[in-house]
């Protein structure tokens, strides 16, 4: 923004013609994904309420046999037994108990009490099979008792955070890497196209390469205290100790240990600027690649104060991501039959029309958290401009980080809170005439 | 109102009584404008009735949270239609509890369903039950529908009755988005059908259905315009999306080459205009009148001037006549009148350079095989000298000399002369007598810097001297 843009007053609605017709009717934004879950009220900038999509879960307590623990808080304490699952697998819903549960303690108490009176908007995959979709509507109408219901395309909403109803949305999540052509505001079925190679592959990566180079990994609940050591030297810190039967749980270890390797992604791992792949992975080493790549080295200090530097094997953990001959973590997933990010694009263009191309390359947009790991879009476009070399590319990623992870929440809220969208919602009298199966007629 | 009071007696007019006093004359209620934020009263008042035409806006900091405020729906002041006046406070934009918004239910008229939602709506006086603005924007693309008796003639060996109505039940889904109908095509037990065999077969079938309802003879001039554009193409639709296919798919050699060509062809475009302009006047220059009898009655000097009129003359008035006047000119400096137009060119461009410089090295326009190499003698006779370096302009040659001398020195040198009674300025600056005195300043500077030294070392081995007596009469 620039100095000169004159700053809205809080208290003063922004003009009609700044978004073409809004009208808000207080209608609530879900989108779920498998890190985290987005919520918030139609025609905000940002979701309100964010929780993580993992959950700690205590069997054979209370009376109901089960004790969920959902939010940040919760979480992450550490409790003797404890649990930590993920309702979702490859980027939809799989277990439908926990996802109710999830969603609804996303959105009560922090947004409202009330659901029955706010109108629900929820995203879903563009690979989202038709009975999730009814079990969606379902839940929303049955168990939340909306009095309206729409559900959008992730893929679609993040074109609209862009401004873009036509284009193509690469959304790199934590389970996937999605590559979705959209037109007009609607998906093109035979151009979406996805890779596991998202957040989760990345950490995969980093873990077998800890494991090969035999760097230990910590997490931060199990020290107490911590001392600075040089580098390389091994750590000097006092660890956590629990009583027999009262440590937490392997999955509650690896939950914790992810948080690491976040951090690990979010400030050491960065994308080699290609186009091509990375020099002397599996070609021999080259000089020029050495220069470059040598003189990067990032110190990165582990919970327990170990630290290291860390030269081009910040360039080798994400490098699979683009040309999976280079995985780390073979052969789950298979590098001979996982398509890197540039054969998802070639095989998006593949099936679209030819007239539609030129129009959907000029309008690439990259959300998703993992876009945010340093040099991606830069690869990105080096990759694309070298693929395509006849058509102008233009690719387009949100500086703002905000806006890069919650995208498709920002387009659902645009969406929602426009006033010519308000003829589309399905109504809980429609639904209860139709059945489930509308969901298929009118959410396109 | 002492003042008012002075100006009372000088006119001799009664003092006001209190009753008119004290009844201000209703003043009329000024709308005054507002002045915006960021522009100062001074340059306001200059900009007179008109609004200024583009809008102020300053950049100032974020406005403070009003944390103690109550809390209300927003307002818009500058647009609201409740304003307070007051006779005697200046206009203010007050907010009422009239401007506030209200919750409210509403139906939105493009729905079946009657589905009720809620939004914020200013709230008014006489609420009026207007329809939903934006049920205005609920509008559907008109798709035929056809009978079972029209079917008959609609008919195609290719297409079922069942697959058509597929497709046009998908085409008034998708609002006749052809793109996105053939990407959720999936008829059951059909053929794989491309963009083309879709578009053809509706298109076919509106033009057929609509000539069926109204003959061709009756149609308007509109609907014969409407049916007109039914007309598709498949074929040239099929071979313009194969060579778009080609262009797509284009490597990146090509495409570098391509643009290569594109950059040389708006070079070639941008210069053959100036090109052609050219040609045309070097042909009208080829056009000259040709001479037929002999050259005899030209070589005199009154001969030239006379050819000169003839051409100048019988060149067009609208043409170019400096250029040939000039080209002529220089004719009659050279060699003789049958000159080729290209060296008048070139003599023209360089124009006459200095007084006899004659033809400069720099002229290399010239062809080489027209220049007749010169002996010593002949250049020494014609005056043709050679020179490394040539600032344009007229100048003279006695003022030359003066720069050839280095500065330091050169007062030095003048006063030389000046006691030897020789002018510094030459009475006859020919290119002999400059070269002499240039070589007598040069000599004469070489004798003062020798003398110069001399001096130098004469003291030198003076003080020495000194030095060498003061210390042997120590010893």
């Amino acid at each position: 923004m620039s100095g000169l843009q004159p700053v809205l007053p809080s208290n003063q609605a922004p003009s009609t013609f700044e978004y073409g017709g809004g009208d808000e009717i207080s209608a609530i934004v879900l989108d779920p994904g498998t890190s985290w879950i987005r919520a918030g009220f139609a025609g905000e900038d940002t979701p309100k309420s964010v929780i993580p999509s993992d959950y700690g879960v205590l069997e054979g307590v209370e009376e109901k046999g089960k004790k969920y623990f959902i939010g940040d808080n919760d979480v992450h304490s550490i409790r003797p037994g404890m649990e930590v699952r993920n309702p979702m697998s490859d980027g939809i819903v799989a277990d439908w108990e926990a996802a109710t549960t999830l969603w609804r303690e996303a959105i009560t108490p922090r947004l409202t009490m009330a659901l029955s009176e706010h109108p629900l908007l929820m995203t879903e995959p563009s690979w989202n099979p038709p009975k999730n979709r009814e079990k969606t509507i379902e839940i929303a109408f049955e168990d939340f008792d909306v009095p309206a219901f729409y559900l959008a395309k992730a893929g679609v909403c993040a074109g609209f955070a862009s401004g873009k109803s036509t284009g193509l949305v690469i959304d790199v999540g934590a389970s996937n890497i999605s590559v979705t052509p959209i037109h007009d505001g609607l998906v093109l079925r035979k151009g979406c196209v996805r890779s596991p190679l998202g957040g989760e592959f990345l950490s995969n990566q980093i873990r077998a390469y800890f494991e090969s180079a035999n760097i230990p990994l910590s997490a931060h609940y199990q020290v107490l205290s911590k001392t600075a050591v040089e580098v390389g030297k091994p750590a000097e810190a006092t660890y956590r100790t629990f009583a027999p039967g009262e440590e937490p749980t392997e999955s509650y270890k690896r939950f914790q240990e992810e948080r690491v390797l976040t951090e690990f992604k979010e400030c050491t791992a960065q994308v080699w600027v290609g186009p091509g792949p990375l020099p002397g992975n599996n070609n021999p080493p080259l000089e020029a690649a050495h220069a470059i790549l040598s003189p990067g080295g990032r110190t990165f200090e582990f919970p327990d104060g170990y630290n290291l530097v860390f030269n081009s094997e910040r360039f080798r953990i994400t490098e699979g991501i683009f040309h999976p001959p280079s995985m780390l973590t073979a052969p789950n997933p298979d590098p001979n039959t996982t398509p890197g990010l540039n054969q998802l694009i070639a095989n998006a263009m593949k099936d679209i029309d030819v007239e539609l191309r030129q129009m959907i390359l000029n309008n690439i947009v990259i959300t998703g958290a993992g876009s945010l790991l340093y040099g991606f879009t830069d690869r990105v476009n080096a990759e694309i401009a070298a693929a395509f070399p006849a058509p102008r590319v233009r690719v387009m990623a949100a500086g703002n980080s905000v806006e890069r992870r919650y995208a498709s929440w920002l387009g659902g809220s645009i969406l929602a809170s426009l006033g010519a969208f308000h003829q589309l919602w399905v109504s809980k009298k429609e639904y209860e005439e139709h059945g489930p199966n509308i969901v298929e007629k009118r959410c396109k | 109102m002492s003042g008012f009071q002075d100006v009372r007696d000088v006119m001799e007019l009664a003092a006001p009584t209190d009753a008119t006093a004290r009844v201000p004359v209703a003043k009329k209620q000024k709308t005054v404008e507002r002045r915006p934020d960021g522009i100062t009263r001074e340059l306001f008042a200059l900009l007179g009735e008109n609004p200024p035409p583009v809008a102020i806006v300053e950049s100032k900091f974020k406005e403070k949270p009003r944390w103690m405020g109550k809390v209300n729906p927003w307002y818009i002041p500058f647009f609201s239609p409740i304003v307070h006046h007051s006779p005697t406070r200046p206009t203010i934009w007050m907010l009422t509890q009239e401007q506030h918004r209200v919750w409210k239910s509403f139906e939105n008229p493009s729905r079946s369903d009657g589905l009720v939602l809620h939004h914020w709506e200013r709230k008014t006086e006489h609420p009026q039950d207007l329809e939903y603005q934006f049920a205005k924007f609920n509008v559907r693309v008109d798709v035929p529908v056809y009978t079972d008796g029209e079917y008959e003639v609609l008919k195609d060996p290719d297409w079922t009755r069942k697959e058509t109505d597929y497709l046009f039940d998908l085409c008034r889904e998708y609002d006749l988005r052809f793109v996105i109908v053939w990407d959720r095509y999936e008829f059951a037990g059909g053929r794989p059908r491309t963009v083309e065999d879709i578009k053809a077969r509706y298109y076919s079938v509106c033009r057929s259905l609509m000539e069926l309802r109204t003959p061709l003879n009756q149609m308007t001039p509109e609907e014969t315009q409407v049916f007109n554009l039914l007309n598709f193409d498949k074929e040239r639709e099929t071979a313009r999306k194969n060579m778009a296919e080609v262009l797509f798919a284009r490597a990146p050699d090509q495409v570098k080459e391509e643009e290569m060509l594109l950059v040389e062809l708006a070079r070639i475009t941008k210069g053959q205009a100036k090109n052609l302009e050219e040609r045309k006047e070097l042909f009208n220059r080829l056009e000259v009148p040709a001479s037929q009898g002999s050259i005899a009655a030209y070589t005199g000097s009154q001969g030239l001037a006379h050819l000169r009129e003839m051409m100048v003359n019988s060149t067009d008035k609208n043409k170019k006549r400096k250029s040939i006047a000039l080209a002529s000119n220089n004719a009659s400096n050279a060699d003789g009148p049958q000159q080729s137009p290209a060296l008048a060119t070139s003599a023209e461009r360089f124009g006459p350079s200095g007084g006899g410089s004659g033809p400069s090295q720099k002229d290399t326009l010239q062809p080489k095989k027209q220049v007749r190499k010169l002996t010593p003698e002949e250049e020494l006779g014609f005056g043709v000298t050679y020179h490394d370096k040539l600032t344009p302009g007229v100048k003279f040659r006695s003022a030359m000399v003066a720069a050839t001398v280095k500065g330091g020195t050169a007062q030095k040198v003048q006063a030389a002369l000046a006691q030897l009674e020789i002018s510094p300025r030459l009475a006859m600056p020919t290119a002999r007598t400059v070269q002499m005195f240039e070589q007598l300043q040069a000599s004469v500077g070489a004798l003062l810097d020798a003398r110069k030294a001399n001096d130098k070392i004469d003291n030198e081995q003076r003080v020495l001297k000194a030095q060498i007596e003061t210390a042997n009469e120590d010893s």
